[in-house]
């Protein structure tokens, strides 16, 4: 204030001293205008000096409006005259006019005035949108680019198994663009998408163990689009233990006690050779008694595979173990289907069977479930397993008759095949089939093993500079969670006391060895950031546009409109008036001079 | 004027040589590389010669060009020769022509255009070879891209391809002496690389010149086998070795080792014989020429040493079968040791008292320079045995039997031969009579045969069924006067009453017959009778076939009763308990697929020791597999190293030879079944399951 006293003082002296000095020339012609003007300019320098300013009606967007950019924005979708801001480096060197701020957190302190926010670009992350819950924000995703829309695939597989990558990619080119799964530099599988959207599949049999990184490239011509990770940790099988029960010895048992043994199962035999007697073989285990079999027993296995008329001969007391341990204890059954009595049987009532009178054998190639290509063709008995509700068909030929079905049976489970002469494939040499196929079926079947624990990370593609949410299943402690070494503190789930959420900031790429519990270690994958761009920014864009809407449902108050601003004069104005005055002044002077 | 004619002549000359130079030289870039601009220059200096020879433009006289002038320009009329004639020598008539032809020499415009027309024949030919060449040029080069694996023995173009090698310091320069060995009869060759493309057997001996005194020098084989160099003055050092293995090896000076050289061997391969006649298996029809023509080629990489005939003849049937092993020789000599030979031999086979019923087995056997043999599948050549077809033997054991038609196929070829015999005391009517009866027959039995097939009736029944129609009954009867009138060509019955297969040797049957019949009907009997006998040899065939066979099945067996079996006493018979332990197998390649993760690790973390390790031991594995196959190998081996040695930075390259050479050495992993696992719920879910069932 007093400042603007002094000025006007000052001014006032300054005018009074100007007026004066014209009062006293001499020539007294357009006296009046040059008071006038000496006056006007005199007022102009104090203007400029001041800040002069005034209130008006204005619009809400001019001020309480900002502008967030984030990546794939279009600088002409930019408003002219609002706050423009950003939290990327990059994209501050590229529209220099943005505000670089750190973090979303910052806008609110940057520009308090701002309720309303638009965001332009792919968007941002959820945990960078939630400081913006106050605002009313307005988002509109833009048109994805050429690239992946969905891609998928298992986090962990078991060793031999096949690995496959299913997704979705949006070409955008004129020519097809050839995707490539790479491991060990080596191209595994490839496809080709022609122009416009499609689903695709590649697959591929893993040869290595432990934490594997595959890479899938887009290609179109020779120029890379994008080259991703793909990581999977490939587990090494465990090993069952298997019970096999037969009527006699054969040799289909035969093989596969062999078969399983070399692979390092436990496995037992029984085989009745006589009345009262049997035959007893153990392989990888050590002996028991399997005259009477019980609950005792049949805990110690896995999986029983038995002949239909050796499971129905059994002697109540042992049909009844069995029957409690499947249903109660999730055991797994195989049942080989033979020309039994017709007694009925619970392992056979989801299961009928159909017999057609051939003179020869069919020799047909199966088909298996999850299987794109045909086994080699096998000696079958004609007797198919007709489809019922509640079971899954495993095996079947060409005309999709069934030849192995599974069902579930309370806890466990039970798979019954009428193949009973596959041993032929392992006479020919063909010992994949063989595994194949048994592999299906006793997979199907074996008892569930229990899992200590289970994790899986739940930011779609874990970067550096991001924190990255786990959950984790099982038991753990502060102590037993660390990543790299590093201790995380796990937060227990509300609800689920076993289920517990972590959150780590990763600091660098590639696998992180993580240790959720003293039991075993496990591994996270941290990709690259350019790794999965495409994929990215369509979360991005979901998650804003699904942030987007709420805070749209939020700030349905009513919102003024018109808002009382006071807003300065510019000072050019006083400038000019100033400078126009003074020319007044000296044009005046020079014509009565010359006059 | 015969200054400039001969002028245009040389350069047409010069113009020719260039087109044949040109081309003689892009031909030469492939055959001779290397020598292009000699061959090239070579050619121009012969075919120069030639045509200058050929043309002798200095002998051009005047008189030719005065000869060529007439000839163009009829101003001239005839006379040209005049001109060059002594003045003195003219009468009074020549004077005034010469007179006449002088005013009329200098109007001439220009020299003829025959003077021009070689030149430009000569640009032509110029224009064309050129574009020829360029061609040439460039198709080779594509020709040299898709054939690039063809290029293996001429070595100095593959060495050309190889990145240059890197070598120790120490090392001045090298020789390396391949000496192939004899049988490839190539001769000796050097080179100044390390890199070791020799045949099986070469002798190679290295001398290596170093630039300061060493004190020892050794080659070190797939890192196992040591050579020390010998020297006598510490520079120059020697050493030799045959090569019989692929493999690497490096050079070690003053416990120094360099880079891992390759040594690829090219193996000798054994001869091919390839043989065009006879196949397989020949029958020989009676009736037939009772010879064999086999028509072969022999090839191989260094040359055919000697190629021989093996033949066995198989006499007699049953129990008194014979056999006796007799060698063939081509007629050509082997001494030139060419690498192909086209051999022809005809075997006669009554020279080596075959009969009818008899077979001669043969194979052909090829030794090349390297005395590497190769033989071909047992070739078979029969002589039809005429009695044994006739025999109703196995006609009477099948039990599928037609034997009404066989017979009469038996019984014409046994009256034709009946009818042979009595030719001579026959008379020409009753003889022609006989043989047309003989082609009815035949005729009949075709057209029985070809109802099978659904062949027409051509017997000409028609009328018989029109009496049928013409009853009152009929009238009107749709199905009956169509039945009556059309031609029925496709009967469903007839279709499907034999196998497709069965049908076409049917078909091939009744061509036989008919050919018979042919013959017969042209009275040439002696003519008709191997189609008659191929027609009941094919029938023959056709009954064999209908046989059935049980086809190889698996059983299980029902299982025992024991209600009404085993009712002894087996209260002292023990039970059989048997255990094992099977070992399974340890992993091969366990320590490849480590040294696969850290290489992953690799990528965003440094090595630590334990990785190092590894890595070291999966390069002993690697280099054990670059020992039989450096080719795909040795690069990997040379990658691992340079990762062990400088641990700081791991070049993206040397990373992905290594990845590469794993994923190549790795097995398929085997399919094992395995169990799923629960969700790690602390037994919640066993409870809740639990409790249902209460």
């Amino acid at each position: 204030m007093s400042w603007i006293l002094t000025v006007v003082i000052i001014c006032l002296l300054l005018s009074l001293l100007f007026t004066w000095q014209e009062f006293s020339r001499a020539d007294k012609r357009r006296l009046i205008w040059r008071i006038i003007a000496v006056c006007i300019a005199v007022g102009a320098l104090a203007c400029i000096t001041l800040p002069v300013s005034y209130t008006k009606q204005t619009n809400i967007s001019e001020d309480t409006k900002a502008v967030l950019l984030t990546e794939g924005f279009n600088i002409d979708s930019i408003p002219a005259k609002v706050a423009v801001f950003t939290i990327d480096k990059a994209i501050q060197k590229q529209y220099a006019k943005a505000k670089l701020i750190g973090s979303t957190e910052e806008l609110i302190h940057c520009k308090p005035t701002v309720t309303h926010l638009q965001i332009l670009g792919h968007g941002l992350n959820k945990y960078e949108l939630e400081p913006l819950s106050k605002l009313h924000v307005s988002f509109n995703a833009p048109e994805p680019a050429t690239g992946y829309t969905s891609v998928n695939w298992p986090a962990k597989i078991k060793a031999g198994d096949i690995f496959s990558l299913q997704g979705s990619y949006l070409n955008k080119y004129k020519r097809p663009v050839k995707l490539l799964l790479k491991g060990l530099n080596t191209s595994l599988d490839s496809t080709s998408i022609a122009p416009g959207t499609s689903s695709f599949q590649l697959s591929t049999t893993p040869k290595l163990t432990g934490p594997v990184v595959y890479h899938l490239l887009a290609l179109s011509g020779s120029d890379t689009l994008s080259n991703d990770a793909v990581p999977i940790q490939i587990l090494p099988t465990k090993p069952l233990k298997v019970l096999l029960l037969n009527a006699a010895p054969n040799f289909e048992n035969r093989f596969l006690k062999n078969w399983l043994g070399e692979n390092g199962y436990a496995v037992a035999t029984r085989a009745t050779i006589s009345k009262d007697k049997s035959s007893t073989e153990f392989v990888n285990m050590n002996k028991l008694n399997l005259q009477r079999i019980d609950a005792g027993i049949l805990n110690r296995f896995d999986l029983v595979v038995g002949d239909l008329s050796t499971l129905k001969t059994l002697s109540t007391a042992e049909a009844l173990a069995l029957r409690n341990e499947v249903t109660q204890k999730g055991l797994g059954v195989i049942v080989k289907a033979d020309s039994s009595s017709n007694v009925p049987s619970w392992l056979q009532r989801d299961f009928p069977v159909s017999t057609l009178n051939l003179k020869e054998q069919p020799i047909i190639a199966l088909t298996l479930q999850g299987k794109a290509t045909k086994t080699a063709k096998l000696n079958i008995d004609a007797s198919y397993i007709n489809y019922r509700n509640n079971t899954q068909t495993l095996v079947a030929d060409a005309q999709n008759y069934g030849l192995a079905a599974t069902t579930i049976a309370g806890g466990g489970k039970i798979v019954f095949t009428t193949l009973n002469h596959t041993y032929a494939w392992l006479l020919n040499g063909n010992l994949n089939d063989y595994a194949a196929l048994w592999s299906l079926l006793i997979n199907k079947a074996a008892k569930q093993s229990s899992t200590i624990q289970s994790y899986k990370v739940d930011t779609p593609v874990p970067n550096i500079g991001q924190p990255v949410e786990l959950i984790y299943n099982g038991t753990t402690s502060g102590e037993e969670t660390s990543v790299n070494n590093d201790r995380i503190s796990p937060l227990q789930s509300e609800i689920l006391p076993y289920r517990w959420k972590l959150n780590y900031n990763p600091s660098t790429t590639g696998w992180q060895r993580t240790n959720f519990n003293t039991k075993g270690e496990d591994w996270l994958y941290i990709y690259d950031t350019k790794h999965w761009k495409s994929i990215k920014n369509l979360i991005k864009a979901n998650e804003t546009k699904e942030f987007a809407a709420k805070s749209n449902q939020k700030s349905s108050v009513t919102k003024q409109i018109q808002q009382k601003t006071q807003s300065e004069v510019p000072k050019f104005w006083f400038y000019v008036i100033l400078l126009l005055a003074c020319t007044f002044l000296w044009i005046e002077r020079k014509f009565s001079i010359q006059l | 004027m015969r200054q400039r004619y001969i002028c245009y002549q040389l350069a047409a000359g010069v113009f020719v040589a260039i087109a044949c130079a040109l081309l003689a030289g892009s031909v030469s870039y492939y055959l001779l590389p290397g020598k292009t601009i000699i061959a090239a220059i070579l050619v121009f200096l012969t075919v120069l010669a030639v045509v200058t020879f050929i043309y002798r433009p200095w002998k051009t006289s005047l008189e030719i060009i005065c000869r060529y002038l007439n000839f163009y320009f009829p101003q001239l009329e005839e006379s040209s020769q005049l001109i060059i004639k002594p003045a003195d020598n003219l009468n009074l008539l020549e004077r005034l022509q010469v007179s006449k032809l002088e005013t009329a020499i200098l109007q001439l415009s220009e020299e003829p255009a025959a003077f021009m027309q070689q030149l430009k024949k000569a640009a032509w030919l110029l224009a064309g070879a050129l574009i020829i060449s360029i061609a040439i040029l460039k198709l080779g080069k594509f020709s040299k891209i898709t054939g690039g694996a063809d290029e293996v023995n001429t070595n100095q173009s593959t060495q050309k391809n190889l990145p240059p090698e890197k070598v120790l310091p120490q090392i001045d320069g090298v020789l390396l002496k391949i000496a192939p060995p004899a049988y490839t009869r190539k001769t000796t060759r050097t080179q100044d690389k390390f890199t070791i493309n020799a045949e099986e057997g070469a002798l190679v001996s290295w001398n290596i010149s170093t630039n300061i005194d060493v004190k020892d020098v050794f080659l070190l084989f797939n890192e196992r086998e040591k050579i020390a160099l010998s020297s006598v003055n510490k520079t120059d050092w020697q050493a030799r070795r045959i090569i019989t293995k692929p493999g690497f090896y490096q050079v070690s000076i003053n416990g120094k080792s360099s880079d891992l050289y390759q040594i690829q061997v090219i193996k000798d391969a054994i001869p091919v014989i390839h043989i065009k006649s006879p196949k397989q298996y020949t029958h020989i029809d009676a009736g037939e020429a009772q010879r064999v023509a086999i028509n072969t080629t022999v090839t191989d990489d260094y040359g055919v040493n000697n190629a021989q005939i093996f033949a066995t003849i198989a006499k007699g049937s049953g129990e008194s079968v014979k056999f006796k092993d007799t060698v063939f020789s081509f007629n050509t000599p082997f001494s030139a040791h060419s690498r192909r030979y086209d051999l022809q031999r005809t075997i006669d086979l009554p020279k080596l008292n075959m009969e009818p019923g008899d077979e001669l087995y043969f194979y052909i056997q090829a030794l090349d320079t390297h005395q590497q043999k190769s033989r071909t599948d047992v070739l078979i050549v029969s002589i039809q045995d005429t009695a044994q077809l006739l025999s109703m033997d196995g006609i009477v054991a099948a039990a599928n039997i037609k034997p009404e038609y066989f017979r009469s196929q038996r019984q014409i070829i046994l009256d034709t031969e009946k009818l042979l015999k009595e030719k001579d005391s026959l008379s020409t009517a009753a003889f022609k009579n006989r043989c047309n009866e003989l082609g009815t027959d035949q005729k009949l039995l075709r057209l029985r045969y070809g109802k099978f097939l659904g062949e027409e009736d051509e017997s000409g029944t028609e009328g018989e069924d029109n009496q049928e129609i013409g009853k009152a009954e009929n009238f009107g009867n749709a199905k009956m006067v169509m039945d009556a009138f059309t031609d029925k060509h496709d009967n469903a019955e007839d279709a499907t009453f034999l196998e497709p297969a069965a049908k076409s040797q049917l078909k091939a049957t009744l061509n036989e017959m008919w050919k018979a019949e042919l013959r017969l009907r042209l009275y040439k009997p002696q003519d008709a009778l191997p189609f008659e006998y191929k027609a009941l040899r094919l029938l023959k065939d056709l009954q064999q076939k209908s046989r059935s066979y049980v086809a190889k099945t698996n059983y299980n067996p029902p299982p025992i009763k024991p209600e009404k079996r085993l009712s002894g006493d087996l209260s002292k018979i023990a039970e059989p308990v048997n255990q094992q332990k099977i070992k399974p197998a340890t992993d091969k390649f366990e320590i490849l697929k480590k040294a696969a993760v850290v290489l992953e690790h690799s990528k965003h973390q440094v090595l630590t020791l334990a990785d190092k390790r590894i890595l070291e031991l999966a390069a002993q594995q690697l280099a054990q597999q670059a020992s039989t196959q450096p080719g795909i190998y040795l690069k990997a081996v040379s990658a691992v190293r340079r990762i062990l040695a400088y641990n700081k930075q791991i070049l993206a390259s040397d990373r992905a030879l290594v990845e590469k050479a794993i994923q190549r050495s790795l097995p398929e992993s085997k399919i094992k079944p395995s169990a799923t696992g629960t969700t790690a719920d602390m037994g919640l879910g066993q409870r809740y399951f639990n409790n249902l069932n209460r």
